[in-house]
């Protein structure tokens, strides 16, 4: 990549004479970290560290030719790394290029862990208007060990791993007079070093088109076709995959939609234990009230048949959304599936799902944002004896007063039931959220931001992450940041499932501007 | 090892290099004069919006640059704009933002046939909920990648509230450290796919490949995600979730959820002087190359007390 890149800079040196404007964060910084407690339990502290770091966020120079570079690093010293870089001329070329690296903990002192990297490089261009050709590559290597799952205990057997996987892909795009044909081939390489049995190659072709009928311009069909085969190295076991699909969309007059896929799918594999279709027909109807509302219903009837047992569906879909007052805004959704196994038999029986979704949103300027959300879905399996039921209901509020700052707030409760004949769960979460940032004053402005999440069914769990922040600004466009965060972890049945850290940073940000 | 990473990347940059070159060097194409004196056209009156643009995928085509393939002028998104000329007044012009939902996507389709296009038109939840282009994206003064109005991750988390709550949860994917982001797995992209542009068996796949599969013995629920859409997350919530590795229950409730404790195993396995959670013994859950019933392969030397120095179980039952 090093050295696709001097290439890259080559190629371009003579538009470097070119005039240009840029701007960016450069910053230092400097991480305190002070944690006790098990360090597998919060996710969200698995990729701190102590430490110094730079960071590069949010730089852009681009040539008057049009020619762009980009650049985002977070913490490129620290372990936590997360880089991107972007070069590219619209309508021309792009490349992007990104290295990414993480870890997860295991164990309670933190000595058994994973470490994840990912490489990636895409290029793109135009050699003319209506064709796009890309390809590019993703590494990602994990190695580290880990412990089994559900075995929290700090003695338990630690498994090493180590594997890298490779994917290579390449595609086409022709767009024409409206019409629309794509092509895309990936290969993907997976090498387990601790288990060659494990070792596989995956590929995937897959062809879309979409075409307008000539003098029936309202009228597009589209269609495409898929292949995805997954090849296991020593054996020689295979599963492939191959989907085909296609459909219409029709603009009506009076703003009516029509649209209409199909989808045939069959996936099957060397041995003649796994032998799966899927036929799947769904249509919609929508209509439009320009700015106003649109109401959009929907059937969908699908089959899954594996040769031996046969499970046909049917769903209906309704869903809309209405401005009936400036700055309101309602939104709907409604959604069920029935499941019957016709021949055969399944594990879970019939099954039949259901949900609802309502959003409502106030928007009034001067008094801000107000949002409140309801969902509620139901699944049941009527010969397993099993329901469960998920109630979510969330309202969130945002502010911005240019005399102070920004607020916004937001509080979300779910609450679920799941039984099944022999027993009964449930559980309650509670997710509390906020932020408020000050205006500058004085060249100094203030932020505070608040988690709470409270979780209790077989377990009873509770977490918070507090974070406070100041920003001075000094000379011209320097600035100094002092962040200071609380992540906490408790879980009140289990001894030694807690966590707390204390996390400083302090950081020197100077913004260019040329 | 090294040696065959490098090889890897060396084939990619065999790849990559020769598309640089073919592309920097085969860019000129077509007769651009109407596209400019339109735009010249524009530019009189609107002097400051060639800016708003530049360094932009809709950048404007100008005479001093002629090396892009695709002319970019404002008449392109601003049609119908005959009368404007004479007329300055706004309604002799089509704006995209002042557009209708279905009038607005088939404005950008002029252009932009992507499949993330057609997913909008047809099975993508946002196109069916009535958002359109303008309801992520802005056009001018946009420096952003893809054009979204805003580049952070927290852009989605607006509308998807209750998916942010999870993300804040105990176990959850690093969206938080900056790890991962809403489109590395929502990619938006494919047509047939309800939810996810690669289908959940390449989302989850593109960084699980060790319990991936395929497996001689398939467990059904992880494999349906082939065909099905569903498989890894009937078991994992993969925004977040109170319990470790991401599962919707905890402990032995991930497996209740449709599976009973067997008449056996509630006298040996569930009862409080020897209880055992259904993953110690089938531990090859996702999939066995071995055993049908996904024990573990090391169970006879694991646990051979338990096992079998109990009477229950004989070697190789």
């Amino acid at each position: 990549m090093k050295k696709l890149f001097i290439v890259m800079i080559a190629l371009l040196f003579p538009s470097l004479a070119l005039a240009a404007s840029g701007a960016g964060d450069f910053s230092i910084s400097y991480l305190f970290l002070d944690e006790e407690g098990n360090q597998s339990v919060q996710h969200s502290s698995f990729n701190i560290y102590e430490g110094p770091g730079i960071s590069i966020e949010d730089f852009r120079y681009t040539l008057d030719n049009g020619l762009s570079f980009n650049a985002d690093m977070k913490n490129i010293i620290l372990n936590n790394r997360n880089m991107r870089l972007g070069i590219g001329k619209s309508g021309l070329f792009g490349l992007r290029l990104s290295h990414n690296q993480y870890r997860r903990v295991y164990n309670f002192d933190g000595s058994s862990f994973t470490r994840r990297h990912t490489n990636q490089g895409l290029l793109w261009l135009y050699p003319h208007r209506h064709l796009k050709l890309w390809g590019g590559g993703t590494y990602i290597g994990r190695s580290g060990s880990m412990t089994d799952l559900f075995d929290p205990d700090p003695g338990a057997i630690s498994t090493d791993v180590d594997y890298d996987q490779v994917q290579y892909k390449g595609g086409f795009q022709l767009n024409y007079e409206g019409g629309l044909v794509r092509g895309e081939f990936r290969v993907v390489e997976f090498d387990d070093n601790e288990n060659e049995d494990r070792d596989q190659t995956r590929s995937e072709v897959r062809f879309d088109g979409l075409i307008p009928v000539p003098n029936y311009e309202w009228i597009v069909l589209s269609g495409g076709f898929r292949h995805f085969e997954t090849k296991y190295d020593i054996s020689d076991f295979k599963i492939s995959s191959n989907r085909g699909w296609g459909g219409f969309r029709a603009n009506l007059p009076e703003n009516f939609q029509l649209r209409y896929n199909f989808i045939f799918d069959r996936t099957s594999s060397d041995s003649d234990f796994v032998a799966t279709d899927n036929i799947t027909n769904a249509a919609y109807v929508s209509h439009v009230w320009p700015q106003f509302a649109m109401l959009t219903v929907g059937y969908h009837h699908g089959i899954n048949d594996d040769f031996e047992d046969e499970v046909k569906s049917n769903s209906f879909y309704a869903s809309g959304w209405i401005r009936p007052a400036d700055g309101l805004e309602i939104r709907g959704e409604f959604g069920l599936t029935e499941e019957e196994v016709k021949d055969g038999s399944r594990l879970i029986g019939d099954e039949s799902r259901n949900r609802h979704k309502f959003r409502l949103k106030y928007n009034s300027g001067e008094y801000g944002t107000i949002a409140l959300k309801y969902e509620n879905k139901i699944r049941e399996n009527d010969q397993l004896g099993t329901e469960i039921d998920f109630i979510s209901f969330g309202a969130d509020y945002s502010i911005g007063v240019a005399e102070y700052g920004t607020l916004s707030a937001g509080y979300v409760i779910s609450t679920g039931d799941y039984d099944n004949i022999e027993e009964e769960f449930e559980f309650t979460d509670h997710t509390l959220y906020g932020h408020i940032r000050t205006r500058e004053y004085r060249n100094v402005s203030a932020g505070f931001g608040l988690t709470y999440y409270r979780s209790k069914r077989d377990l009873d769990v509770e977490s918070f992450i507090l974070r406070f922040d100041a920003e001075y600004e000094f000379y011209d466009g320097y600035k100094f940041r002092a962040e200071y965060n609380v992540q906490n972890f408790d879980d009140f049945l289990i001894r030694d499932q807690y966590y707390t850290a204390n996390i400083v940073e302090i950081s020197l940000i100077k913004h260019i501007s040329f | 090892m090294g040696h065959k990473l490098l090889s890897k990347y060396l084939t990619g940059a065999a790849v990559l290099i020769p598309l640089l070159i073919f592309s920097i060097s085969y860019g000129q194409y077509g007769n651009k004069d109407d596209i400019l004196e339109q735009t010249e056209t524009c530019l009189l009156c609107h002097d400051g919006q060639a800016e708003t643009l530049r360094g932009t995928p809709h950048q404007l085509l100008s005479g001093d640059d002629l090396s892009s393939p695709i002319m970019m002028g404002c008449t392109g998104c601003h049609t119908d704009w005959e009368d404007h000329v004479d007329d300055p007044a706004a309604e002799n012009i089509v704006a995209g933002p002042e557009l209708g939902s279905l009038e607005q996507s088939q404005q950008c389709a002029g252009c932009h046939q992507t499949p993330h296009q057609a997913a909008m038109a047809t099975t993508d939840p946002h196109g069916r909920g009535g958002y359109n282009c303008s309801s992520c994206h802005t056009v001018h003064g946009n420096q952003n990648r893809m054009l979204v109005k805003d580049e952070q991750e927290n852009y989605c988390l607006e509308c998807h509230n209750v998916v942010e709550a999870q993300f804040k949860a105990r176990s959850a994917h690093p969206l938080q450290s900056g790890n991962i982001g809403c489109t590395d797995c929502h990619q938006f992209g494919g047509i047939a796919d309800q939810l996810h542009a690669q289908g959940l068996n390449w989302t989850c796949q593109e960084c699980h490949p060790l319990i991936a599969g395929p497996h001689i013995y398939e467990h059904p629920v992880t494999y349906e995600y082939l065909v099905e859409g569903s498989g890894c997350t009937e078991c994992h919530n993969p925004h977040g979730s109170a319990n470790d590795r991401l599962l919707k229950q905890p402990g032995d409730g991930t497996c209740r959820q449709c599976h009973m404790v067997p008449p056996g195993h509630r006298i040996a396995h569930a009862g409080l002087g020897s209880r055992h959670a259904c993953i110690d013994c089938h531990s090859e859950i996702h999939g066995s190359n071995s055993n049908e019933l996904f024990l573990d392969p090391d169970l006879g030397i694991k646990n051979v007390i338990n096992c079998y120095a109990s009477g229950c179980h004989s070697l190789g039952s």
